[in-house]
């Protein structure tokens, strides 16, 4: 089964709530269909049965986390909510550990109902280090022929020879390029045993009938956090406790505003389809996915600011250039309160956040470098 | 060079020199330098040729081949050069001369390319350049500037008899701010790249625009617009309440993952963005009552290099330019509130109205004088000779042939809707060049307004395994 079959299956549903689409066919001339179909109807709900229970650790910065196995991999796969504390962004540390301690005789395929076939067991991080290596191959490779090219070059030949071999030399590249591709789908295929290298600290990780402790914990933004509580009340926690978890109760309004304001430009794309994430690695502060990061690279490039910002150029070029290399479009999404400082402090101490969220107002200017040798016609 | 100069007893003209050419043989406008060679080293062989632009060698490889190519094109260049003569024949040599308190410059005899798309003759018949076009002439050369005094005291003749020619030096000190210093370089660089530049505020023959002549607004209207805003809002927030509620997953019942996601997006509302032309229009009758200050005005006018440019009646520019220097404590990046203004303030081609409708006739939807353009335009060549009319014809019937051509070209490309979504996304709406000066190093960006508000990207799973993006679902 190809990799893209399996991320459709695997992640069907954008969101954590998961609509009713196990209705069965209405017949139209079959009225007991009728019965069956409202009854199904009427018994069937969007809410889940067991709601997400979540964690907050620290004292000074609070770390908002899913210890549960089942409840992190349901995050992940149903909207690509938090980060794996120890992985990149997926929580496949248990995975990749018992793939290195060679205990997955008998994987378990908590929470993925079994239906990932073993062909796939490669984890991402694995598939990473390979291609990595195999660049590397390539690029001795390169270095290789680049230095016969030299030697030619020494012995004074002339350019047309030059040419001649520089075309072989090509050639050859080529070739190796693709009997690589080949290797990396084999290698995916085969499985090949890993030596198992166990250090001393290994046997730490197991508890006493020899299976592998989840050590890891999915840690969610305060903005995901939110979201999951407050608009489609996924998590365990309300979301009024949630905001006196993260700010006191006698928060100013200028100590909830960044918040406030990441908020409603969270809120604003994943309400229209986005899979938002953290956009750090960019320096900006989200970026945003068609569907979610297994199926394409993020494309856009979000900067959050108040609307009556202005900061020194060399912030919008630094931002811009870093987006534009990863290519990627900047977007400044700018912010503006349509209602005054004490109504929203007022609003947010009583809990009213549909009211508060919905004060405030998004605009989106698209920053783009532009090179005038390439507008001319 | 220099020594020439002094020579012939002017003080400080850096890279010019006047030759006095008596013969009647080299009475050509310009003088042609012979670039054959260079071509020649050029097409002759694709290993000989001048290095690209990029493509260095890693490092230095112990063997001189680098630098071998290097010196042949080199050389070329400098043979080239070195045969040719230098300077103006003094028949084809245009005086222009500096106005101080208009702060522009007459040219008493013009000629040249240049008057194709700088400079303007009065009523007077009197040719005159802004100044930054009077720089960017005598920067090349085309010009010699002057400095006219004026002499009214003494009594003499308004004749130019007391000029004192100008260096480079001189004619930079003569900028007012350092602001008119920096446009003048943004204008020269772009001027040098071929584009065809207007400061906005200049005027030039007749006015185009993309906006009609404004009508009174029937007040009628406005206040139905008012209303409808206001009750758009209100929608919002009443639809959107019950939904955050804590048992709403209990009480509604949603069959498929879009219906989730309408819901959601009924919470944040996003500044509307006009997409088409009536909504343009309305965003600047509008927008006119919102910002009645306009904090930036925007710089120039750009039109990309074309031969057909008519001074007099230029069409809609493809682009309009906002300068700002960073190092100016004045002068800061603009504010959304300040971009905002700009977008409403500008009038040039909106491309994306090509976006929908490739076939968009500019000169229908553009006004000049209250009309059309298209019907000016006909106007003005039916008013003019008969000769005239046929060349008139004739283009028009090339403009039509034109027209048709792409026609045929353009109609298999439809392309699908999520690809015509991820362009709306990545290209979006009005836009503007913003070009940043800092210490004498330019850089442009384009800003654009972009409306991800209506756009939807969610993904809905079907039963048939097929991918089908939903298009411009409802925004509330």
């Amino acid at each position: 089964m190809s990799k893209g079959r399996v991320n459709q299956r695997r992640y069907k549903y954008p969101l954590p709530i998961h609509p009713i689409d196990d209705l069965p066919d209405l017949i139209l001339h079959n009225p007991i269909s009728w019965v069956y179909w409202a009854y199904r109807y009427y018994k069937s709900t969007n809410a889940l049965n067991e709601k997400v229970h979540v964690d907050f650790i620290g004292d000074n910065t609070i770390h908002i986390i899913v210890q549960d196995d089942k409840q992190m991999l349901y995050l992940w796969d149903n909207g690509f909510f938090g980060t794996g504390q120890f992985s990149r962004s997926e929580p496949t540390w248990r995975d990749r550990t018992e793939v290195r301690l060679g205990l997955n005789d008998s994987p378990q395929q908590v929470g993925r109902g079994g239906k990932i076939n073993t062909e796939t067991q490669l984890t991402l991080e694995r598939v990473t280090q390979q291609r990595r290596a195999q660049r590397l191959e390539f690029k001795k490779e390169r270095a290789r022929l680049e230095r016969d090219l030299l030697e030619l070059r020494k012995k004074g030949a002339h350019i047309s020879e030059e040419n001649i071999l520089l075309e072989k030399q090509r050639e050859s590249l080529r070739e190796f390029k693709l009997k690589q591709m080949e290797d990396i789908s084999v290698v995916g295929q085969q499985q090949n045993a890993p030596e198992i290298d166990l250090r001393n600290e290994d046997n730490d990780l197991l508890n006493e009938n020899g299976d592998l402790l989840q050590l890891e914990s999915l840690e969610l933004m305060p903005v995901e956090a939110m979201f999951l509580t407050f608009a489609l009340s996924v998590l365990e926690i309300s979301s009024a406790s949630l905001t006196r978890k993260l700010f006191p109760s006698d928060a100013k309004y200028k100590d909830i505003h960044s918040f406030v304001r990441s908020y409603v430009i969270y809120h604003h794309y994943r309400s229209h389809g986005w899979c938002v994430r953290s956009g750090i690695k960019f320096g900006c502060d989200y970026l945003l996915y068609k569907r979610g990061p297994p199926f394409q690279h993020a494309e856009f490039c979000i900067m959050g600011l108040d609307y009556d910002i202005c900061k020194d150029y060399t912030w919008y070029s630094s931002i811009a250039r870093v987006a534009g290399a990863a290519k990627k479009t900047f977007v400044l999404c700018y912010v503006e309160r349509l209602i005054s400082e004490e109504e929203a402090i007022s609003l947010w101490k009583s809990n009213n956040f549909t009211k508060l969220f919905n004060g405030y107002q998004i605009g989106e200017v698209l920053y783009r470098r532009w090179v005038p040798g390439r507008n001319r016609d | 060079m220099q020594s020439i100069g002094k020579e012939n007893g002017q003080k400080n003209i850096p890279d010019r020199e006047v030759v006095v050419v008596e013969e009647e043989e080299e009475e050509q406008e310009e003088l042609n330098q012979d670039w054959s060679q260079v071509a020649s080293l050029v097409n002759k062989n694709a290993a000989l040729s001048l290095p690209k632009k990029g493509e260095k060698d890693y490092e230095p490889d112990g063997t001189d081949l680098q630098e071998l190519l290097l010196y042949k094109a080199k050389k070329a260049m400098f043979d080239t050069i070195s045969d040719s003569i230098r300077g103006t024949t003094i028949k084809s040599q245009v005086k222009g001369y500096y106005v101080p308190h208009r702060h522009q410059a007459i040219l008493p005899k013009p000629k040249g390319s240049f008057m194709q798309t700088m400079g303007r003759a009065d009523r007077y018949g009197e040719y005159w350049l802004e100044f930054h076009e009077f720089v960017y002439l005598a920067e090349r050369g085309t010009i010699i500037p002057y400095y006219k005094l004026e002499v009214n005291s003494s009594g003499e003749s308004l004749d130019h008899d007391i000029e004192i020619l100008l260096s480079m030096e001189d004619l930079y000190s003569l900028f007012s701010t350092q602001q008119e210093m920096d446009q003048y370089f943004v204008f020269a660089h772009l001027k040098r790249l071929g584009f065809i530049l207007k400061l906005c505020g200049q005027d030039t023959g007749v006015k185009t625009s993309f906006y009609p002549a404004r009508k009174q607004q029937n007040s009628l209207q406005m206040l139905t617009s008012r209303l409808l805003s206001l009750f758009k809002i209100q929608e919002i927030s009443l639809f959107s309440g019950f939904f955050y509620c804590k048992w709403n997953f209990f009480f509604r019942k949603y069959t498929t993952s879009p219906q989730i996601y309408q819901n959601l997006n009924r919470l944040i509302c996003s500044v509307a963005v006009p997409k088409t032309k009536y909504e343009l229009w309305n965003a600047k009758n509008g927008g006119e009552v919102n910002h009645k200050k306009q904090h930036l005005p925007l710089t120039f006018d750009v039109w990309k290099p074309h031969a057909n440019f008519k001074k007099k009646n230029p069409g809609l520019p493809d682009f309009q330019i906002l300068v700002f220097n960073k190092n100016d404590d004045l002068q800061h990046f603009p504010t959304y509130e300040e971009l905002r203004s700009i977008f409403t303030s500008l009038d040039y081609k909106f491309e994306f109205l090509n976006r929908v409708d490739d076939d968009f006739d500019w000169d229908a939807n553009s006004y000049v004088e209250g009309i059309a353009r298209s019907e000016y335009n006909l106007k003005t060549s039916t008013r003019s000779h008969t000769e005239k009319k046929a060349s008139a014809l004739k283009t028009k019937s090339n403009t039509q042939k034109k027209t048709k051509q792409p026609c045929t070209k353009k109609r298999p490309r439809t392309y699908p809707p999520h690809i015509q979504q991820n362009r709306r996304l990545k290209a979006g709406y009005r836009s503007f060049i913003l070009a940043i000066m800092d210490n004498g190093l330019i850089s442009f960006v384009k800003m654009s307004e972009a409306d991800f508000g209506s756009e939807n990207v969610w993904y809905t799973p079907n039963s048939q395994n097929k991918p089908v993006r939903k298009l411009k679902g409802g925004k509330a």
